[in-house]
């Protein structure tokens, strides 16, 4: 892994998100295929505002941006959204389809992204919700989920789209050790695959459950603090 | 001086302002349409079983369930302008009956149910997705809300509006014959068939028309808010009242260009 902090391009397996300076505000870095970096952030807004911006949902709008080494255009861009499939954002506070069960939630990248039947597809997501300890709450709607339950549903969607770089947010509250336990195994088989599976972390809530290879703290540098206090002006 | 200027201002704001509304209105429905079109190219193999899933659902909400209203409503018509005809004998104009509800009845009532339901329906809930999140997060997977949300919609209003406008027209012809058929001296089955099929191609037209109008205004509204609550129920209502005018001016364009 290098680190530099000459430009603000960010690499990740070949996605690079081209943005300036003062929309990122964090150091460059290069990931490898198979590295785990984490990010220091202050605050559980700021984690998962580091995310949304690393994965450019913001900035798409206005900035020209690089994925897998084609122009991705715009928003809403068939580019842009062909290489969204390689990644997978599980924020702190996730959305979901209101009117949909948590399971047809947690099934949507999954459907997108394979040919599965419908059979097979809820054994995987019934598997994985076991193991966060959501396995009675499948038919439920998202709404009646607490925040850490529907961050671990979150993070459940996420790890079942199998992507090529994962973002995990911070969890909004301290997690038991049976639900770390459950995350770790969840996580196991992309922390396994380190050829093909990137994780970039952007909480320190998460260290104890995933190894990592290399903590960048965003709070300590200082574009990132300038960044902060230009938002508040 | 000024008071010349203020006043040319004033009229002037009196055409602009409402010209540069319906022009941007019309310049957001038709990308709205074009990028619900393009996004049939990005859906896959299993993002296609939940488009088709959608699609039966919202025929469903647009047809089967607007019938019973649409239908009552239609066979209403149909007997009251039988008993008309009854009361005052005037047999002569049975024909003129049967065009005006095949062609204006029947297509009419089904626009008026529809754009009651579906427009404000779409508005509704595609807004409250939009302030959600629910769009943004499908983006974030990079699935394309066009293709997940709109396209469905759009198919689904579509193929209902012409289901419903076949039916209502069917219900109230129906209905007007029922109520005359003991003076078949005058009016008979065959005649009724004959107006039938020659008002099919008009009804389809208006049904596809009006389906169109009604999915895409209803959905221009829902994604295109401002992602407040308090702009939910404010697209509802302009998409409801753009749909009234829009479906207004189909029925006039129609009248005018298959007279």
């Amino acid at each position: 892994m290098t680190d530099s902090t000459e430009t603000n391009l960010l690499i990740c397996q070949g996605v690079e998100l081209q943005l300036d300076d003062e929309t990122l505000g964090l150091p460059a870095f290069r990931l490898e295929p198979g590295d785990r970096l984490g990010l220091r952030c202050p605050s559980v807004a700021s984690a998962d505002r580091a995310g949304s911006l690393l994965l450019g949902l913001e900035q798409l709008a206005t900035e020209r941006v690089t994925l897998f080494g084609q122009d991705a255009g715009r928003r809403g861009d068939p580019h842009l959204l062909r290489a969204r499939r390689r990644l997978a954002w599980a924020p702190c506070s996730p959305s979901f389809l209101a009117t949909v069960s948590l399971s047809d939630n947690v099934a949507i990248p999954l459907r997108d992204r394979s040919q599965l039947g419908s059979a097979m597809l809820r054994q995987r997501v019934d598997q994985a919700l076991a193991c966060l300890g959501l396995d009675h709450r499948g038919d439920e709607l998202p709404h009646a989920l607490t925040v850490t339950q529907r961050y671990l549903a979150g993070v459940a969607r996420a790890v079942l789209a199998a992507p090529e770089l994962l973002l995990l947010a911070t969890p909004p509250a301290a997690l038991t050790a049976d639900r770390q336990a459950g995350l770790e195994r969840l996580l196991r088989p992309l922390l396994a695959d380190r050829a093909t599976a990137i994780l970039l972390l952007v909480a320190r809530g998460l260290f104890p459950v995933v190894d990592v290879d290399n903590i960048i703290d965003v709070a300590s540098h200082p574009r990132s603090t300038a960044m902060s206090e230009g938002r508040r002006r | 001086m000024a008071k010349p200027l203020h006043a040319l201002g004033a009229v002037g704001d009196l055409i602009l302002v409402p010209l540069s509304a319906v022009v941007r209105d019309t310049l957001w429905v038709g990308e709205i349409f074009y990028r619900t079109l393009r996004s049939g190219r990005s859906i896959t193999h299993g993002s296609l079983r939940q488009l088709l899933h959608t699609t039966v659902l919202q025929v469903y909400f647009t047809g089967v369930q607007a019938l019973p209203v649409a239908g009552l409503l239609a066979i209403l018509s149909g007997i009251g302008l039988g008993w008309f005809v009854e009361e005052t004998g005037a047999f002569d104009l049975v024909p003129q009956f049967y065009a005006v509800l095949a062609h204006y009845v029947g297509p009419g009532l089904t626009a008026a149910v529809m754009v009651s339901r579906s427009a404000a329906a779409v508005a509704v809930e595609l807004g409250n997705m939009k302030v959600a999140g629910e769009t943004t997060m499908l983006s974030s997977f990079g699935i394309d809300p066009f293709a997940h949300l709109a396209l469905p919609r759009l198919l689904g209003i579509v193929i209902g509006s012409v289901a419903l406008c076949g039916l209502v027209t069917a219900l109230s012809l129906a209905a007007i014959f029922l109520v005359l058929k003991d003076h078949g001296a005058v009016w008979d089955i065959d005649s009724v068939l004959v107006i039938a099929s020659e008002s099919a191609s008009r009804v389809f037209v208006l049904g596809l028309l009006y389906g169109l109008v009604i999915a895409l205004i209803g959905i221009r509204h829902g994604l295109t808010l401002r992602p407040l609550y308090t702009e939910v129920p404010k697209a509802a209502s302009r998409a409801v009242v753009q749909c009234i005018v829009l479906c207004a001016l189909i029925t006039g364009l129609i009248h005018w260009t298959l007279l």
